[in-house]
């Protein structure tokens, strides 16, 4: 079989083919490449989180999720008249106090559609701290379903964030995500700082020089060192 | 810097004997060392093929020796090329995932655009540009197929290479050629009635 570029142009197409095809050429064998991954090999890997976390927060956001999904369904099943409605106990201040309930699992207050997406885990939403119904951390007449919302792991938490940035403009919240809490580690770390700096220079708070001069530090050779000098490089003027 | 037709060497015969094809738990550094250096130029070349964006293939020919390295042991004889070839191709495809979520993360508007700002040949541009609708039209193909053309086309394989490498019959890789090169046609001559009709 012959190849497409030792076959004669017959036509404009062929000869377009041909030129791509030329144009992409095959892989430049470079020996310096060769000895620079090979040094790289021996160079001790650096200590990545283990991937299990991201997993683990993945699990516990789908089961917020699909918990707030199902008590929308029933929401809206009991809005149509589908099964009798339940009395609004957190409406009637009757919700049980703690220690006084008489069932391990406590069945969800109804919530109106409105409310059911903010059930929903939001990623501005501060870290839930589980509290108990009835107990001081949880007003009465909060949406009980808030407290299932998982944390975000670092993954959902770099992507949230890339999105704020990207689609909605909005820096402010970019930042919040990538700053509160814990820092992100792991595989996303240089993407994580990246975007801090990015979402600060759009901001204009004056604090890029800064993240710039860490990026550089912890990542000499990073992807986004391009960026990186160049916020430092607007700091200064 | 130099770019050659590949050299088939090291797909006829694996370089590394005894331990390897014995199956032995132990592989020296030398073996290892033989195995790099044989190696090393065509896990680019596959890379590249698999749809490696060219700034990232050191990353991914480092990851796939590493891989290579801690498997050694396990490796039970047989097509050493294949079997590195297959370990570049699943290191490809996780790299090309964190690859998507990166471009996505880092399509900065107005920031790190430096090659922008570059004075750039005629010919330089002409040629990136044929590059870069190659990479639109590649990346529309089945990934068999995309692979068997990049393979046979542009890095200068034989359909017998291919052959071995994929674990198919040589008739199978012809056809996945056939295929690609109508597509690819098909493919290209959209591209210009779209160019046309803009």
């Amino acid at each position: 079989m012959k190849r497409l570029s030792d076959l004669p142009a017959d036509d404009r197409l062929s000869s377009r083919a041909q030129a791509m095809i030329r144009a992409m050429g095959p892989t430049v064998e470079s020996e310096e490449r060769m000895r620079r991954v090979r040094r790289s090999l021996d160079a001790p890997a650096p200590v990545a989180a283990p991937r299990r976390g991201w997993r683990v927060g993945l699990a516990l956001g789908l089961l917020g999720v699909s918990a707030a999904a199902a008590a929308g369904s029933s929401a809206v099943s009991r809005a149509l008249g589908f099964e009798p409605p339940a009395p609004d106990r957190a409406a009637e201040g009757t919700f049980p106090s703690e220690g006084k309930l008489s069932a391990p699992f406590v069945p969800p207050v109804p919530v109106p559609a409105e409310r059911v997406v903010e059930a929903v885990p939001s990623p501005l939403s501060t870290p839930p701290t589980t509290p108990t119904p009835g107990s001081a951390s949880m007003p009465a007449g909060a949406p009980t379903l808030r407290a299932a919302a998982p944390p975000l792991s670092d993954v959902a938490r770099v992507h949230e964030a890339a999105k704020a940035l990207r689609h909605d403009g909005d820096a402010e919240r970019a930042l919040q995500l990538l700053e509160r809490g814990a820092p992100v580690t792991g595989p996303l770390a240089e993407e994580a700082l990246a975007l801090r700096i990015e979402a600060s220079v759009t901001r204009g708070n004056g604090r890029q020089a800064k993240l710039a001069t860490d990026y550089l530090a912890r990542y000499p050779h990073g992807r986004y060192r391009e960026l990186a000098k160049k916020a430092l490089s607007e700091s200064k003027q | 810097m130099r770019s050659v037709p590949p050299s088939t060497a090291a797909l006829e015969e694996p370089p590394v004997q005894g331990p390897i094809a014995g199956g032995t738990s132990f592989v020296s550094p030398q073996e290892f060392e033989a195995l790099y250096s044989a190696y090393f130029h065509h896990v680019t070349r596959w890379a590249r093929a698999f749809g490696c964006p060219p700034a990232d293939i050191d990353d991914v020919a480092q990851e796939t020796f590493l891989v290579a390295r801690r498997r050694l042991d396990q490796f039970r004889g047989g097509y050493v090329a294949g079997w590195i070839y297959r370990i570049t191709q699943h290191v490809t495809r996780g790299h090309r995932r964190r690859a998507w979520l990166r471009r996505v993360l880092h399509r900065a508007p107005g920031l790190g655009v430096s090659q922008a700002r570059q004075a750039t040949p005629v010919e330089a541009l002409e040629q990136r540009e044929a590059r870069r609708q190659m990479h639109d039209l590649l990346s529309q193909m089945t990934e068999r197929r995309r692979t068997a053309f990049f393979l046979f086309e542009i890095e200068g394989y034989t359909g017998e290479e291919i052959a071995q490498l994929e674990g198919v019959a040589l008739n199978t890789v012809y056809t996945r050629l056939h295929h690609a090169r109508r597509d690819f046609m098909a493919l290209l001559a959209r591209a210009e009635s779209e160019e046309q009709g803009t």
